[in-house]
């Protein structure tokens, strides 16, 4: 009995504590999507560069619509935000090779930004690799100014 | 005798926490957004696209329109039907989960949501016009071994004599020829002079 007691807390803790590493930062609490972020063009191409699998084959990139102030009208529970939420959302268009090593045509993509961070790409969540590395950075980045 | 109230009230609390299970919480589950496409357009001009063809030392030479093709994207959202084994459990015991179903069912049909996004360029050419005559394009005509160069335009109905342009040339001689737009590919043809025979040889250029 004592055994499961402890194996139960045990799971109990990796449970909680394996979501303190992607935990959403406090300003994903905030209804305002803070300010209009300046370099958003080289904030996907970042992304893009850590996402695709080949992307030395984007061709033909281009932003289609600058960011403009977009009101969730439903909540996304993935990528934890609730309705009524404000997002910068902006539309690039260009092609490249997918995860199945096939040309795609272009085709366009819905961004979102909050608070001068990627929070979706096709209204998905980013993938948690890029989520961890772009907070380690962004952490570095806050010590730097503090200091 | 407690038993028997229990079991009573073990199905009743079952009925009822069980009963529309389905619909509640497709209802309030969010919606999911996709992208998708919608019809293809045709949008602005982008090139010709030309056909030469040759009969007896005569180029015909044809252009067709060719446009951008631009897509529109919409989002679509609709909720996500949930909890569907709750209403197989539901339709087991007492019979009502097909009404849970349907109306999970309806609730997600009546959620949809269609949002026009903007439209692209797909980077894709279609033909937006009829194929016609290409009058007065210049046409460049080379042989380096002979030191030949020269610039030729086809006439109003789109046709170029090369026994006009190269009376000058005698036998037979390998040609180079391409038209000045930068996007039609050379083509080889041998000229023979004089020569009219019944052959004939057709030479298409596709540039799409």
């Amino acid at each position: 009995m004592n055994y499961i007691y402890r194996l139960l807390c045990f799971c109990f803790l990796c449970v909680t504590l394996s979501g303190c590493l992607v935990a959403p930062p406090h300003e994903s609490l905030q209804h305002v999507c803070g300010p209009y972020p300046e370099n958003y063009e080289a904030m996907i191409k970042d992304y893009l560069k850590k996402d695709l699998k080949h992307p030395e084959s984007i061709k033909d990139f281009s932003v289609i619509k600058p960011p403009e102030i977009k009101i969730l009208d439903t909540r996304y529970p993935t990528i934890r935000l609730h309705k009524g939420f404000e997002v910068w959302e902006f539309f690039i268009v260009y092609s490249g090779i997918n995860r199945n090593n096939v040309h795609t045509r272009k085709d366009l993509h819905v961004v979102w930004i909050r608070h001068n961070r990627l929070v979706a790409f096709d209204y998905k969540d980013l993938d948690l690799e890029y989520r961890v590395e772009e907070r380690i950075e962004n952490s570095k980045i806050l010590k730097r100014i503090r200091q | 005798m407690i038993k028997k109230m229990a079991r009573i009230f073990l199905i009743l609390w079952m009925m009822f926490s069980l009963m529309g299970c389905s619909s509640l919480l497709t209802y309030y589950a969010p919606l999911k957004s996709k992208l998708v496409d919608g019809e293809k357009i045709i949008g602005e001009f982008s090139r010709y696209n030309y056909n030469v063809m040759i009969k007896e030392n005569k180029l015909f030479v044809e252009k067709e329109p060719l446009c951008k093709e631009t897509v529109m994207k919409y989002r679509s959202a609709q909720k996500e039907r949930r909890c569907f084994s709750c209403s197989l459990v539901e339709m087991v015991f007492y019979g009502f989960g097909f009404f849970d179903m349907l109306r999970a069912y309806a609730i997600v049909e009546d959620s949809k949501k269609i949002e026009p996004l903007a439209e692209y360029e797909t980077g894709n050419l279609v033909a937006c016009g009829k194929a016609e005559p290409a009058a007065n394009e210049s046409l460049y005509i080379d042989n380096k071994q002979l030191g030949l160069h020269r610039i030729v335009s086809t006439d109003a109905s789109g046709v170029l004599d090369l026994e006009k342009v190269l009376y000058d040339i005698s036998g037979a001689v390998y040609l180079r020829i391409h038209l000045e737009s930068k996007n039609t590919p050379a083509f080889k043809y041998l000229f023979e002079a004089g020569h009219r025979d019944s052959s004939y040889s057709e030479k298409k250029q596709s540039n799409t």
